[in-house]
């Protein structure tokens, strides 16, 4: 996915995006290349401003689908779509701020919270 | 702490980006968190199993991007002691807590070993025996 041609440059899909920013996360970490570390971020930047255009301002959510014309499109079913549950915002989270989670902070769900590290 | 991106405005709709999906997506009724809805109550287009029934890792992703935002809001609180930040911060404490005790509640097979289930229905009772390792 990373560094290939998308399938559909009109509608963008959050899932894609978040995977790809996470995936990006994920490779910056375990890079040793000053280079390609370079090129994760510049797939993390783009990643964060395609995101952009999925967020309502008016909703405070994520919808699942933007035009990346023009952006959200509540005129239709797919455009109305959001998926509450699926907290992909965690990869902008990570994105932004960082990927290391102190779990002291929260000792009564400790074991929960250390299966996704 | 590791940077990536310098974009407050990413941090800003990232906290509460979640704290809209957290209140729009929780079933405050029957507990978990509603699987997809259409943002004007619409009638959704996907009338699968999943759209209605409560799963395993909408609560499983939940719990780590709220223990995230409650990590950012808490560094926050330390370095700049503001009382909206405070405010947030207490609220994605509250949301941790409902989340877990939802979590415990409900999916958590607390005779059999203590792995979740993984799909329950819309009032959380179980759908499928069917099981998560976590």
């Amino acid at each position: 996915m990373i560094g290939k041609k998308s399938a559909d440059r009109r509608v963008s899909k959050l899932g894609d995006v978040m995977c790809i920013c996470g995936l990006a996360v994920d490779f910056y970490e375990n890079e040793k290349d000053e280079n390609n570390k370079k090129k994760y971020i510049e797939i993390m930047k783009d990643a964060a401003k395609t995101a952009k255009l999925h967020y309502s301002t008016e909703h405070k959510i994520f919808m699942e689908n933007a035009l990346l014309g023009t952006g959200l499109d509540f005129s239709t079913p797919t455009g109305r779509l959001c998926n509450p549950g699926s907290n992909r915002k965690k990869y902008f989270l990570e994105a932004s701020e960082s990927s290391k989670i102190n779990f002291r902070t929260f000792n009564r769900s400790f074991m929960v919270f250390a299966t996704f590290e | 702490m590791n940077k990536y991106l310098a974009d407050k405005e990413l941090r800003k709709i990232a906290i509460e980006g979640l704290l809209g999906a957290l209140e729009l997506g929780y079933d405050h009724v029957s507990g978990g968190i509603v699987y997809m809805l259409d943002i004007l109550n619409m009638p959704l287009m996907d009338a699968t199993v999943t759209a209605e029934n409560k799963l395993w890792w909408p609560m499983s992703e939940a719990l780590y991007a709220t223990v995230l935002a409650y990590e950012h809001t808490n560094d926050a609180v330390r370095i700049f002691q503001k009382l909206h930040i405070k405010f947030i911060f207490k609220a994605f404490y509250n949301w941790l807590v409902k989340l877990w005790d939802c979590i415990e509640d409900k999916f958590i097979d607390k005779v059999n070993g203590g792995d979740w289930y993984g799909y329950l229905r819309k009032d959380c009772t179980i759908f499928s025996l069917l099981k998560v390792f976590f």
